[in-house]
């Protein structure tokens, strides 16, 4: 018999009792309140997992309770109970600082390899399983959106039109064996002066650009290794693969830093940003070396890409500080790694 | 997804017990009241441990960890909060929460999902939750309060369903056309649908505060409030003149001057808001206390403004500069301060015994769904 001395107190009332149990080695419990003495089968009690040094407590099912703060008796008994497994383990893990220092390493590698690798693997299988009709209905909501509350109006110029449709056209011819059946592409012209000169590409191959970028245009070329940019969004799907990603980055970011959001308001939300940049900027540079790529196979080279990037720049200087939070690559950058693509390429 | 149970049925049970003597009946003459001041013994580097393989098995897990480490960590600090020697417990079964996070989860999803289409598709969303809320929080509160136990006497919430409509609905819907004047009002009615509804067994919680009071601190604070804003501004303005002016004497330190405000503002306002929304509750907090009885036991809580200001302010900035490793340490700092600072009054200074009332066995949607969702419903 091994015994352990605590508090105890009846069933349904907060009188309390100076008691003691005994455990035999079938673990039937028998409790002692003043004297009186009763057994309980392993199924008529309930023993609290031990947690920290916290009191430890049994719960009987005819609304007894016996609680002790004599952890080392108690731990004694506690070889007789039925083993609570994984919260034995958890225990196990709470009660050593190694583990606790272990524990802090894990959360930082894991978050770290899961933010880079699994989240993008997974947004990449998602979004290439997503119906294009699916990818049509989101895409024709956002544009909804941007004409609502933007200042967008559709583009009523004739020669803007027809530059920009020509343009278009080459560059669908030059994508060639890269253009996958899926996607439906389109070209939207409109007028934004909200916005300036821009261009961007909606997941179901629905491309917008705006007049003032047709205009911007000094060559053919240089709108064509534009659309080739934005064609590789779709044929990539980076629309559908950031939204995935995003939720994968909100989730990894307010479990690790839910605790600290709840003390501190906005904690969590700059960190989602800067990774949320970070995926951004990782597609840019994607999409620019895919232009790159056609540009230079074709022969018109990827000079005309590196060309509309410096124009593109003009009036919106990168701020060095907030590169962490830039959704694009710097412009220097952004040369830099067509350079050394073309370098490497030729090389070959 | 409604239960089937009449809103009334909480209500009817306590009618029945009211009158338990809670004090010996044999003393005839009222015995002075004393003070039997709680006690926490939580410890950082303890509950650190606790704090951050709960963390690594929630990542890890992506969360499905979560309920388990919800009432391993609530039941640290049930556990190591004393009142007159005893300590409380937290019974809830972390797989009855998974279930009702799962629901959270799944209607968090439907929110992130319905915006991506369209910011408009939100609007069902918000109602669906809107008119589930005061169900949630319902459920919620009893579920809490059968989970709380204190010498083996578990809590009780008796607050009807009803009731719960018109304080987390009605009077939500009141606070646009009056201007939002009715805020302190309708937060004296959640304090009162919760405090004024609790049972300790049998004993009911009796709650009684005036509305003066409530509006007194709101518009003491929506001064202050005022007053820091404009200081706030200022400051900014100053502070910008100031740092642009240095950036063009020393060139090539123009980033300093978007970081530093950057930052300096971030701190600010995370202490503006510490001494706005924490300096408030706990004015509020201290009057409940005054204003709150069970039977023959009063409360109070003796917190100091400035105090626990100090103490919120460098818990938060802390936490934040150490990037969440501290969080533990302010968690434990600030529940030492806020239950050492509350006391029960006790004839003679003895608590008496209780008598555990029946209940029904709650489902844990409301409480995994409000703490899912950071809906402050506690105290």
């Amino acid at each position: 018999m091994i015994e352990c001395s605590g508090i105890a107190y009846g069933g349904g009332s907060s009188e309390s009792f100076e008691g003691a149990i005994r455990v035999d080695e079938r673990g039937t419990v028998e409790l002692e309140i003043q004297g009186e003495s009763r057994a309980y089968p392993r199924s008529e009690y309930e023993v609290e997992p031990r947690l920290g040094a916290s009191n430890r407590v049994i719960r009987f099912n005819d609304g007894s309770r016996f609680e002790t703060e004599d952890l080392e008796a108690f731990s004694l008994c506690e070889e007789r109970f039925q083993k609570s497994g994984l919260l034995s383990l958890v225990d196990w893990m709470e009660s050593r600082w190694p583990i606790a220092i272990g524990s802090l390493i894990g959360i930082v590698l894991f978050s770290f390899a899961f933010l880079n690798y699994g989240v993008p693997l997974i947004a990449r299988y998602v979004a290439f399983e997503v119906p294009q009709s699916l990818r049509t209905a989101l895409s024709n909501q956002s544009l909804d959106t941007m004409e609502r509350y933007g200042s967008f109006e559709e583009s009523y110029s004739m020669k803007t039109h027809e530059s920009a449709n020509s343009a278009f056209e080459r560059g669908l011819k030059l994508l060639g064996d890269n253009r996958s059946e899926e996607f439906d592409y389109e070209l939207r012209i409109f007028k934004a002066p909200g916005i300036g000169a821009n261009a961007f590409a909606l997941p179901s191959g629905l491309i917008v650009a705006t007049e003032e970028f047709v205009k911007l245009c000094e060559t053919e070329e240089q709108m064509v290794a534009v659309f080739l940019h934005e064609f590789a969004h779709v044929e990539q799907q980076h629309g559908i693969r950031s939204l995935i990603q995003d939720a994968g980055v909100f989730i990894v970011v307010s479990l690790v830093l839910g605790d600290l959001s709840s003390l501190g308001g906005m904690a969590a939300s700059l960190p989602a940003l800067a990774i949320e940049s970070r995926y951004s900027r990782n597609f840019e540079t994607e999409a620019d070396l895919f232009a790159g790529r056609i540009l230079e196979e074709s022969g018109i080279g990827a000079e005309s890409m590196k060309e509309i990037l410096v124009l593109l720049h003009r009036g919106s200087p990168d701020i060095d500080f907030a590169s962490f939070l830039a959704t694009h690559p710097e412009l220097e950058e952004r040369l830099r790694s067509l350079e050394e693509f073309v370098e490497t390429d030729g090389a070959e | 997804m409604d239960t089937n149970e009449p809103p009334s049925d909480g209500s009817e049970a306590t009618s029945e017990s009211f009158d338990q003597p809670s004090a010996p009946a044999e003393s005839l003459a009222p015995e002075p009241l004393q003070p039997i001041a709680f006690d926490f013994t939580g410890k950082t580097g303890e509950y650190f441990r606790i704090w951050i393989v709960n963390l690594l098995l929630t990542v890890v897990t992506l969360g499905i960890y979560w309920p388990w480490a919800l009432v391993r960590s609530r039941r640290y600090f049930y556990a190591r909060t004393k009142l007159d020697g005893h300590s409380f417990d937290y019974l809830a079964k972390p797989k009855n929460l998974l279930i009702g996070y799962a629901i959270a989860v799944i209607l968090a999803a439907a929110y992130f999902l319905a915006g991506l289409f369209n910011p408009l598709f939100v609007f069902p969303v918000i109602i669906v939750y809107g008119i589930a809320a005061p169900w949630m929080v319902y459920k919620a509160l009893r579920f809490r309060a059968r989970n709380t136990m204190y010498r083996n006497v578990r809590f009780k919430f008796g607050g009807s369903l009803g009731d719960s409509y018109t304080t987390y609905l009605v009077w939500a819907f009141a606070v646009p056309f009056t201007f939002g004047l009715i805020v302190p009002f309708w937060e004296m009615k959640k304090k009162e649908y919760f405090l004024d509804n609790l049972q300790f067994g049998k004993s009911l919680f009796r709650f009684k505060p005036q509305a003066g009071e409530y509006y007194k601190w709101y518009l003491a604070f929506f001064a202050i409030g005022i007053g820091l804003y404009i200081g706030f501004i200022a400051l900014l303005v100053g502070a910008g003149g100031f740092l642009a002016s240095a950036s063009y004497a020393v060139p090539g330190q123009a980033d300093l001057a978007f970081i530093i405000p950057m930052v300096a503002t971030y701190l600010l306002i995370i202490v503006i808001m510490v001494v706005f929304q924490q300096g408030l509750w706990m004015c509020i907090f201290n009057y409940n206390m005054t204003v709150l009885d069970m039977g023959s036991l009063g409360f109070e809580s003796r917190m100091k403004f400035w105090k626990f200001i100090g103490v919120m302010v460098s818990s938060v900035l802390a936490s934040v500069f150490s990037l969440g490793m501290l969080v533990p340490w302010a968690k434990i700092r600030i529940a030492k301060y806020k239950l050492e600072n509350a006391v029960v009054l006790a004839p003679g200074g003895r608590i008496g015994s209780f008598v555990e009332a029946e209940q029904d066995d709650e489902g844990a949607l409301g409480e995994a769904a409000t703490d899912f969702m950071d809906f402050e419903i506690g105290l």
